[in-house]
Formats: structure tokens, C-alpha cells, sequence
């Protein structure tokens, strides 16, 4: 098979897994698990789809504060083993695999609200997230947690370019470095959104949007009014099924915000 | 000697080098900007060389006021004011051209440049004083950043300006401060005119309310981006003058490095990527008016970053 | 991460044009072209008009 035709199978069934994911976000007819009893055991292109989505499989057990059932938790450790995570792979790529290697590890108890990454507070299954996180650093050639030390001299641009790789990772539940940059740099986010709406490029500007509904969620001020620019996205946007995700994800996230809209 | 970085350093340098070549280009050209003999007020086509003539002179006219250039290019300027000094009759065609058309702006648009560089023609004072008194000349409707180049230059020729500008100013699409990934090319054009006559090209940086100032301080960046990526460099040029007339200015490199890089070596700045090539693509009245916005741009960074 | 045995054969790790077309996913870029709007349709001259705005000259009719 030509690498373009992979490359084609690969972006349908990350639409199809997508589809599934957005299904059961809406509370559709669609159920979790994710990953249906039909594609399961997955094949590789189905498993590379579920390496593309990454922390996002976890969207709908985290805004219904429900663990990711079984059967989605096996076929993502099957994914990680045949797509392992690799030192050679990109910040933003370690970045999603870290963050789904810390959601796997928080176990069949549920969701926990407080930070994979910090010490926190102590509750059931850190010992396990650490060691899953040890062991997705390890797999990726990392010692610790490593934090970019060029970070602060991102140009909004750069920061937007990065962010939006990062999309994945703008979720409820969930917080670290990223999540608490974004709140940070509300403003940088915001011109890069505005930057990529004017460019007409939605997809960029959805996954944007989706950051800074989650630093609003989170007390920060966007300097666009989000629920307008979701709007523009809706009429204009024309979405593929992964950037009507997105959406749907950064209008939950808005709604979870103290006195936000629905 | 600079209180600004090397960012500021390198803009210096080639806003320096991007405004004498695009002012010295408009110099080699401007006859091509000639009336014919006999022209009238009645300016068949204004927008041939009446409008050219106007243009040319707020750039010369900002050169001198500014007096951030070199001398040479201050000659230059004087040249061009005098050239087009001569074309307008000494500003009888001015004055004509307003008492034939007394709802018409251009010719006090057209002579403010004049006057802001030591110019007269007391007829044509003495009329624009009296329509300036006058609640329908005010009143007249133009889209509201006409309306507020009227006042501007209002009170640059000294007569008394009843404006109300907060008003004026909140009735403009930049007033509102609205969402910003909506904004088009159009009124891009009327941001930054709004902006021109708010801070009188400018000179007066603190007329910007803090609003407005906030609003295009996270912007600004934006717009110039955008546009510069799809080579619209008349506008991206319109965008860095803004930046200069801000309390405090950004003065970011890199509309300055792209304007350079799109300059052709005569001096030449294409008004777009898609044009300045060959033959018919480089006609002066094509480009004429990027070369005016890079000079009155260089001016005034210069002048603000100081000596 | 899990150290259950699944009841399936083990899975065989994915080849490299596998990996390069899932890496090619995972770091999608921006689009690589601006559609940003330029002119709009009647602005053919706008530009020559700009610094003035004004208006063309109204055709004179004299009385006879």
C-alpha cells in the first residue's frame, strides 16, 4: 500500500473513532466504550487512530466523571505497544503520550481532580501513575519530566503553532503545565485564534478555541468571547468530525464554568 | 542612545533605508503625475493625477514635519511639495475647485498637507473657515472616518473645530472595538485612517483613548501578520504607521523585514506579491500610494524612535 | 500501564511507513496557505481613492 493510501486510511478512521467519541460526548445513541466490539481486536490502522486521538478518547468518562471502561484501557495499551512512544518523537507528541499514559494509570476508581504531574495531594493509584509515567518516560528515552526551558520565548505565534498540537490535552480533570500555560498566556492564545480564523483555517482555530475555553473554565480572561467565536466556527467551519470534537469539547468545557452558558 | 532593544535597532535601520528608496522612487516618477494643460476643478478624473498630487504631498509634508530624514531627503521632499504646489496653481485650483463643489472634502483634505508644511492661500482660508463654521459642511454624511479627516484637518489650518471626537470617534467600526477575526480589507483601510486623524498622523499619540490603544496593542500583531503572509504590503505599511502613532509602539522587525525584502531595487514597493513584475504591472499610478504609506511610515518610526 | 495479559497473541509492533503516517497525524501543522479575504469585489480602484476617499466629480448639466 503507497504511504498515501496509509496515510488515507489512517485520517477515516481516526474520523469514524472520532465520530464515536463525539457520540458518546453528545450522550447519543453511541455508548462508550470508544472503540466498538466491531473493531476490536483492532487492527493497525484502527489502533493508529486511537493513537491519534490519545487523551481525547478519555473526553466523555471525564466530563461524566466515569473511568474509561476496560475494553477502551486494553485496546490503548495494545495501541502503545504497537505504536510505542519513541525518543526521537516531537514535544508535542511526548506531551499526548504522557498525559494518556497518566489517564490510563488513574485507574478503574475514576477520575481525579488533582495534577498528574505535581505532588498534589495523595489519592488511590498515584504510586501506579508514577510508575506509568516513569515507565512512558523511559519508553521515550526521557529522564523525568523534562520542562521546556525555551518555553518563555515562544512569539505568540510559536506558542499558538504548539498549543494547537497540544489540543488533546485541554480536557476537564486534567492539569499540568500546558493547562496552566494556557491560562498564562491567554492573550497569545487568543491572537493566534483570531490569526487562524482570519486565515480561514478552522481546524487550527477550533483546537485554539478549545484552549482558551478551558482557561476560562479555569478564571482566565480570553480576550475573544468565546462562545461567539464557537458560533463562527459552527456556521463557517464546515468540520471535519475530529475539529467538530474539538468543539464540543471547548462548548462542555465552557458550560462547566460557574455561570457559563447552558 | 536608544531606550529600545535591537529589535528597535534593526527596524531603524531598514524603515531608514525602505523610506529613502520608496521617496526617492516617488521623486524619479512623479511627473508621470502631471495635469495636462488646462486642467479645471471640475477634474475630469480625479483619481489620475489629482489624487496622486494630494498623496504625494502628505508624504512630503510629513518628511519635513517629521524631520527624521536626512537632509537630502527633506530636499526631496520640499521638491515634491513644490512640484505639486505649481501643478495646483499655487492652490487656486483648490479654491476653485471648493467653490464650485462647496460639499466637496478634498480640497481641504488636499491643503492641510500644504499648510502643515508652510503654505498658504488666504482665499482658500477664508473659505474653509467659513463651510468649517457651517453645521451642514460637518454634517454632511461620509463614512465616519472621512468625517473625522475633515476635523482633523480642521484644525491643522487653525480653524475652530467644534468636534465632538470621543463621538465621532465611538461612531467609527475601530471605535466599537469589535471582534477582530471579522475584520476585511476594506475596513482595515478605514482602522487605520481612523487612526491617522485621531492622532493627527502621529504627532498626538495620547489622542488615542486607552481603549482603543489596549484593543490594537493585542491586534495590531494580527492584522499586520495576516496580511503581510498574503503580500498585501500597501496595507501592512498602513498597519505599521498605526503602530507608530500608538503612545507606545511595538515596533516589531518583521513588517519592516518583509516590506524591505518585497522593495525592488529602483525602489519600487508593489502595492501586492501579484504585481510590481514587468512592464504594465509597474505603472506609477499603480504604486504610487505603497511608495507614500512606506515614506510617511519611515517618517514617523524614525521620528519616535528618537535621534 | 497495564500489565494484564490481554487474551489475544501478542501485537507486532507497526513498520516504519506505519509510524511515518501516524507521526505525520499526530503533528499535523497548521494549513500551509493563508485564505485570508483580499479585496472585495468592487474594490478594483478603491486603492487609488484612499488617502482622499472622495467622491468622483458630479457630472455638470448646464440649465440652457
Amino acid at each position: 500500500m503507497s504511504n498515501a493510501a496509509l496515510g488515507a486510511d489512517y485520517a477515516q478512521a481516526v474520523e469514524r473513532l472520532a465520530g464515536r467519541v463525539l457520540g458518546a460526548l453528545r450522550g447519543t445513541q453511541v455508548p462508550l466504550p470508544a472503540v466498538s466490539d466491531a473493531d476490536r481486536p483492532a487492527d493497525t490502522t484502527a489502533l493508529a487512530a486511537v493513537r491519534v486521538m490519545g487523551p481525547d478518547l478519555f473526553a466523555p468518562a471525564l466530563f461524566r466523571r466515569q473511568p474509561l471502561p476496560q475494553p477502551d484501557r486494553d485496546t490503548l495499551d495494545t495501541a502503545l505497544r504497537v505504536f510505542p512512544p519513541r525518543p526521537g518523537d516531537s514535544v508535542e507528541a511526548r506531551w499526548r503520550d504522557r498525559t494518556t499514559a497518566a489517564l490510563l494509570a488513574r485507574g478503574a476508581s475514576g477520575a481525579h481532580p488533582a495534577s498528574p504531574y505535581a505532588g498534589g495531594e495523595p489519592y488511590a493509584g498515584e504510586d501506579s501513575e508514577r510508575a506509568a509515567l516513569a515507565e512512558a518516560a523511559g519508553i521515550a528515552g526521557i529522564a523525568g519530566i523534562v520542562e521546556d526551558a525555551e518555553d518563555t520565548e515562544l512569539t505568540w505565534q510559536e506558542r499558538s503553532q504548539r498549543m494547537a498540537r497540544l489540543a488533546p490535552l485541554a480536557l476537564p480533570e486534567v492539569d499540568g503545565p500546558y493547562q496552566q500555560r494556557a491560562c498564562l498566556h491567554v492573550r497569545a492564545l487568543s491572537r493566534g485564534a483570531t490569526r487562524s480564523l482570519m486565515r480561514r483555517d478552522h481546524p487550527t482555530a477550533a483546537r485554539l478555541v478549545r484552549w482558551l475555553a478551558l482557561a476560562q473554565s479555569r478564571g482566565a480572561s480570553p480576550a475573544l468571547d468565546v462562545p461567539t467565536v464557537l458560533d463562527h466556527l459552527r456556521l463557517w467551519g464546515a468540520p471535519s468530525t475530529r475539529t467538530a470534537l474539538d468543539l464540543a469539547i471547548a462548548r462542555r468545557l465552557l458550560a462547566a464554568t460557574e455561570g457559563g452558558p447552558r | 542612545m536608544s531606550a529600545h532593544g535591537p529589535a528597535a535597532e534593526e527596524v531603524r535601520t531598514t524603515a531608514l533605508r525602505t523610506g529613502t528608496r520608496a521617496l526617492d522612487w516617488l521623486h524619479r516618477n512623479h511627473v508621470q503625475g502631471t495635469f495636462a494643460d488646462g486642467a479645471t476643478a471640475e477634474l475630469a478624473e480625479p483619481d489620475s493625477v489629482y489624487k496622486p498630487l494630494a498623496e504625494l504631498s502628505l508624504a512630503a509634508s510629513l518628511v519635513m514635519r517629521d524631520a527624521a530624514f536626512p537632509a537630502a531627503q527633506r530636499d526631496t521632499a520640499g521638491e515634491l511639495l513644490d512640484f505639486a504646489w505649481d501643478q495646483l496653481r499655487g492652490g487656486d485650483l483648490l479654491y476653485e475647485r471648493q467653490l464650485r463643489f462647496p460639499a466637496m472634502t478634498d480640497p481641504l483634505e488636499t491643503y492641510v498637507h500644504f499648510h502643515r508644511a508652510g503654505y498658504r492661500h488666504e482665499r482658500l482660508q477664508e473659505l474653509l473657515a467659513h463651510l468649517a463654521s457651517l453645521t451642514s459642511y460637518r454634517e454632511y454624511e461620509h463614512v465616519p472616518n472621512r468625517r473625522m479627516a475633515v476635523a482633523n484637518a480642521t484644525r491643522v489650518v487653525g480653524d475652530a473645530d467644534p468636534t465632538d471626537w470621543p463621538a465621532r470617534t465611538a461612531a467609527t467600526w475601530l471605535g466599537s472595538t469589535p471582534e477582530p477575526w471579522t475584520m476585511d480589507w476594506m475596513t482595515a483601510y478605514h482602522v487605520t485612517h481612523t487612526v491617522f486623524h485621531l492622532t493627527d498622523w502621529g504627532a498626538q499619540p495620547h489622542a488615542l483613548p486607552p481603549h482603543l490603544r489596549d484593543y490594537l496593542a493585542t491586534w495590531l500583531p494580527v492584522w499586520t501578520d495576516v496580511w503581510a503572509e498574503i503580500e498585501e504590503w500597501d496595507l501592512v505599511a498602513e498597519l505599521v504607521i498605526v503602530d507608530a502613532c500608538m503612545p507606545q509602539p511595538a515596533f516589531e522587525p518583521d513588517a519592516w523585514r518583509r516590506l524591505a525584502a518585497a522593495q525592488h531595487d529602483d525602489g519600487l514597493l508593489p502595492r501586492d506579491g501579484r504585481t510590481g513584475g514587468d512592464g504594465d504591472s509597474r505603472r506609477f499610478e499603480d504604486h504610487y500610494h505603497t511608495a507614500v504609506v512606506a515614506t510617511v511610515a519611515a517618517s514617523l518610526v524614525l521620528s519616535r524612535l528618537g535621534a | 500501564m497495564s500489565v494484564q495479559t490481554t487474551p489475544a497473541l501478542s501485537p507486532v509492533r507497526a513498520g516504519v511507513a506505519e509510524r511515518a503516517a501516524l507521526t505525520a497525524l499526530v503533528d499535523e501543522p497548521e494549513a500551509p496557505f493563508s485564505d485570508a479575504p483580499v479585496y472585495s469585489p468592487q474594490g478594483t480602484g478603491v486603492l487609488l481613492l484612499l488617502a482622499l476617499l472622495s467622491p468622483k466629480t458630479p457630472k455638470e448639466s448646464r440649465p440652457s
